[in-house]
């Protein structure tokens, strides 16, 4: 067994090393395998009575060994991540986009009245209308009514809608799909540009603000697609209703 | 149509290929010592060597090893290799399972949660442990901060360490030759965190508070809106859970909406970019494996052979939801923007499809849309990324199940060409044939009978809430997403009971860690065997031959077990409302 012997004061030789050291040395001393190492390994079979290859040594953990190690890595990750990476990034977060990391919370007349981000229930006639919302733009809830294509409460929904629109005195082809469906979040903030012209008369008779103002109002306060390509036009509805709101607070 | 869809898609992805190569040869370079691979890196790592890895990094792993008990020097074959990640992820497991059953008595609980329930606490600590992160809660009121962050947040982190972890003994065995030392588990699982996962994660987190991603220890915010109402929002440490759970092929929402809640995902752009890092956690695994085996070009045709079919449910799911719903059409509306029903109006149908193609063509997850609300054609699109154990899956973890289809191609296809089949120069003999093939049936069995089983039973009935043959899809896409480990789901399923947390659960165990034990098997088993020279008649597995083979075995043995089923729920229902 004089190949275990050698493979052993490798192993002494080496264990001094650090581990990837080590086994480059390992690796350099074997160079090119190929059909030799193929006839080596035969001969020895061979020659040795048992008909095994020998193979470099591995290390033996026991269970308690690797209950141990393994509970003190996931310490330090719990350390790295849940305290060390939520801190920094907390720290660093707030100092450079305090608003932002507070969640875009929206003053009027020095009270927050809303996240720039959640969207909110309007429903008086003075403001700009959201699209329909089955948890009612509860910010403590999230998710759709998960409605499948096929399933008849959608059509219902959307239909009835769509009658109240129609109520307004807006006609079906003008509206856009995206105002009689509930979004993914149910907490959508935004409406398609169109989804806001179409409620511009009822809004204009309300406040007696002059359409041509509205329209301009929704203009100023539509976001583009991010570089022309992403997302879709879309227009913050608590934005233009905080607009709306301090027209009618100037007189 | 261009400007609409092609241009803004090609884009997308011709920069994701640009990051792939950035952060796959990181990936590859920070392992290199691990794998014996030194050279052929772009210049720049030289001086990341010089600046960042000798002078921060590797103190800081030292410390690691030396406060943690890891002896560096230890190598592993690959049973005690095996059992350290298993080890590590019980006990893991263990530890989620009671902060969730006790958070309620715990800190950082300021909206005052109670606790979990001992099956939804179950099915929490599976999904998390395992990198599916299915969920059957709302986040909002549900978690405490503390299991947001001690729990969920570890979990993210640790799972996808546990894969990167494997994945690196499976790739020695690929490399040894006559060698079953395949390195030191708790090693790789600590520099995956230091140098990949970490780093990562924190410069997105920064990037996504810019975008408008909260991340505040503050509880829910009251407010009073302008009609007078109170509104109460939830807010919290989103922006570094966010992070993570995309680039760790995670996919579990802080919020219950995932990532179409505006806190979560706030603009298009930040659309586009958890986009591509939902990608780059596990694309980056095949770049870095084309190196770490010294074929880059071969890393390049797993990359290649997987887009294909990344690209046709594209077009599938892009096609199906600017479609628009057929029940619409009496009502005469605009239906210009498509189906919009369960989509956000920043992101639109493009992003929505793009999106959940991507989110089941990987073990992520995440939605930014609702995929029950997705029209038959998108939604058939999302059950077939799945359906082939997603494709690109998950972080570690993606690479290996990817080489059970090409273990079965380089097997058939030498074969067919009268050789003795050999992988990266290993001869694959019947016992690895045998477990590609186990692993390859399992997705099926925890498939197909659990839905069985659930379609012919009240229990597993009364949660279904849409009509007819969407239901038996609820019900199947529930199982299709825990078996494959995906985690997204057709919310619309009353999903927390008894009956779901405990056969999701199980499912989503045995789904992980089965093909887990046969992979490391697989590895043990090869990493004692010489390696070939390549000859002429060698089967090239860099070229596009293969990468035609390879799609066809997917494809054949892999997706069209599923063909029946899928018959049933999205096929009918497209044939019925279409």
């Amino acid at each position: 067994m004089d190949h275990e012997n050698e493979e052993d004061k490798q192993e002494e030789e080496l264990e001094e090393l650090p581990a990837s050291e080590a086994r480059e040395k390992v690796g350099e001393e074997k160079p090119g395998k190929g059909k030799s190492e193929e006839k080596e390994v035969k001969e020895e079979e061979e020659i040795e009575e048992d008909e095994e290859v020998s193979y470099p040594d591995t290390d033996e953990l026991s269970i308690s060994r690797m209950f141990g190690i393994g509970l003190r890595t996931l310490l330090i990750t719990f350390l790295l991540t849940s305290v060390l990476y939520v801190l920094a990034t907390t720290g660093i977060g707030n100092l450079a986009w305090q608003g932002p990391a507070q969640g875009n919370l929206v003053e009027h007349n020095d009270e927050v009245v809303g996240s720039r981000l959640i969207g909110q229930p309007f429903s008086s006639d003075k403001y700009f209308h959201p699209r329909p919302s089955s948890k009612n733009y509860d910010g403590m809830d999230s998710g759709s009514a998960n409605l499948s294509p096929g399933n008849e409460k959608l059509a219902r929904r959307s239909t009835e809608l769509l009658e109240r629109l129609e109520e307004e005195g807006v006609k079906p082809e003008e509206v856009p799909v995206s105002l009689v469906t509930e979004s993914g979040s149910s907490l959508d903030p935004h409406i398609v540009p169109k989804s806001a012209y179409l409620q511009v008369p009822r809004v204009s008779e309300a406040t007696g603000i002059d359409p041509e103002r509205l329209r301009e109002l929704i203009d100023d306060n539509t976001q583009n697609k991010f570089v022309g390509l992403y997302g879709l036009e879309r227009v913050n509805v608590l934005s233009l209703n905080i607009e709306i709101e301090k027209i009618l607070e100037s007189g | 149509m261009f400007f609409g869809i092609i241009l803004p898609l090609a884009l997308f992805f011709l920069i994701l290929a640009g990051l792939v190569y950035v952060l796959g040869e990181y990936l590859g370079w920070s392992f290199r010592k691990e794998m014996m691979v030194e050279e052929g890196f772009p210049g720049f790592f030289d001086y990341l060597e010089r600046y960042f890895e000798k002078p921060i990094l590797e103190p800081i792993e030292r410390l690691i090893y030396r406060v943690t008990g890891i002896d560096p020097s230890i190598t592993m074959n690959w049973k005690t290799y095996l059992l350290s990640a298993l080890w590590l992820n019980l006990i893991l497991f263990v530890f989620l399972y009671l902060i969730f059953l006790f958070q309620g008595g715990l800190p950082l609980n300021p909206a005052e949660i109670g606790n979990l329930d001992w099956d939804l606490a179950f099915h929490n600590a599976a999904t998390f442990v395992s990198n599916t992160n299915q969920q059957h809660y709302a986040g909002e009121t549900a978690l405490s901060y503390f299991s947001q962050l001690g729990a969920v947040l570890l979990a993210m982190f640790a799972s996808a360490a546990t894969g990167i972890g494997l994945l690196l003994g499976f790739a020695r065995g690929l490399t040894n030759e006559e060698d079953p030392r395949l390195g030191n588990f708790y090693v790789v699982f600590v520099k995956s965190l230091t140098r990949f996962l970490l780093p990562i994660s924190f410069v997105l987190a920064l990037f996504l508070i810019s975008q408008g991603v909260p991340q505040t220890l503050a509880g829910p915010a009251s407010v009073t809106t302008l009609e007078g109402a109170t509104q109460t929002i939830a807010r919290g440490p989103v922006a570094t859970h966010e992070a993570i759970k995309m680039f760790g092929t995670n996919g579990g929402g802080f919020f219950a909406a995932n990532a179409a809640h505006p806190f979560e995902n706030p603009t298009p752009l930040s659309n586009v970019v958890l986009n591509l890092f939902l990608f780059l956690g596990t694309i980056t695994n095949f770049y870095a494996f084309g190196i770490w085996v010294k074929k880059r070009r071969h890393g390049l045709v797993l990359v290649g052979a997987v887009s294909v079919l990344v690209l046709v449910f594209l077009a599938m799911a892009v096609g199906g939801e600017l479609g628009g719903n057929p029940a619409f059409e009496g009502l005469g509306i605009d239906q210009s923007l498509g189906n919009m029903e369960g989509k956000e109006v920043r992101f639109g149908a493009t992003l929505s499809a793009l999106w959940g193609v991507s989110t089941t063509s990987t073990t992520n997850g995440g939605v930014n849309s609702m995929h029950d609300s997705f029209t038959a054609m998108g939604g058939l699109a999302l059950f077939l990324g799945m359906s082939l154990n997603s494709l690109f899956a998950g972080v570690g973890t993606g690479v290996m199940n990817l080489l059970t289809y090409v273990f079965l191609a380089a097997f058939m296809g030498a074969l067919m060409i009268g050789r003795a089949p050999v992988y990266l120069g290993k001869k694959l003999e019947s016992d690895e044939i045998k477990f590609a093939a186990m692993i390859i049936l399992l997705l099926p069995t925890l498939v197909l009978f659990p839905t069985g089983i659930a379609v012919v039973t009240n229990m597993g009935k009364e949660a279904i809430t849409n009509p007819e043959f969407h239901g038996f899809s609820q019900v199947m896409y529930e199982f299709f997403s825990a078996g494959a480990n995906n985690g997204s789901g057709l919310e619309g399923l009353m999903d927390d009971t008894v009956f779901y947390n405990i056969a999701g659960g199980m499912v989503i165990l045995l789904a992980r860690y089965i093909p887990l034990l046969l992979q490391m098997m697989i590895a043990g088993s090869l990493a004692k065997k010489n390696i070939r020279p390549e000859t002429e008649g060698t089967l090239k597995v860099e070229n596009v031959p293969f990468l035609v083979l390879l799609l066809v075995i997917m494809v054949i043995i892999g997706g069209l077990v599923f063909i029946p089923a899928l018959s049933l729920g999205p096929i009918a229902e497209l044939l019925s409302l279409w």
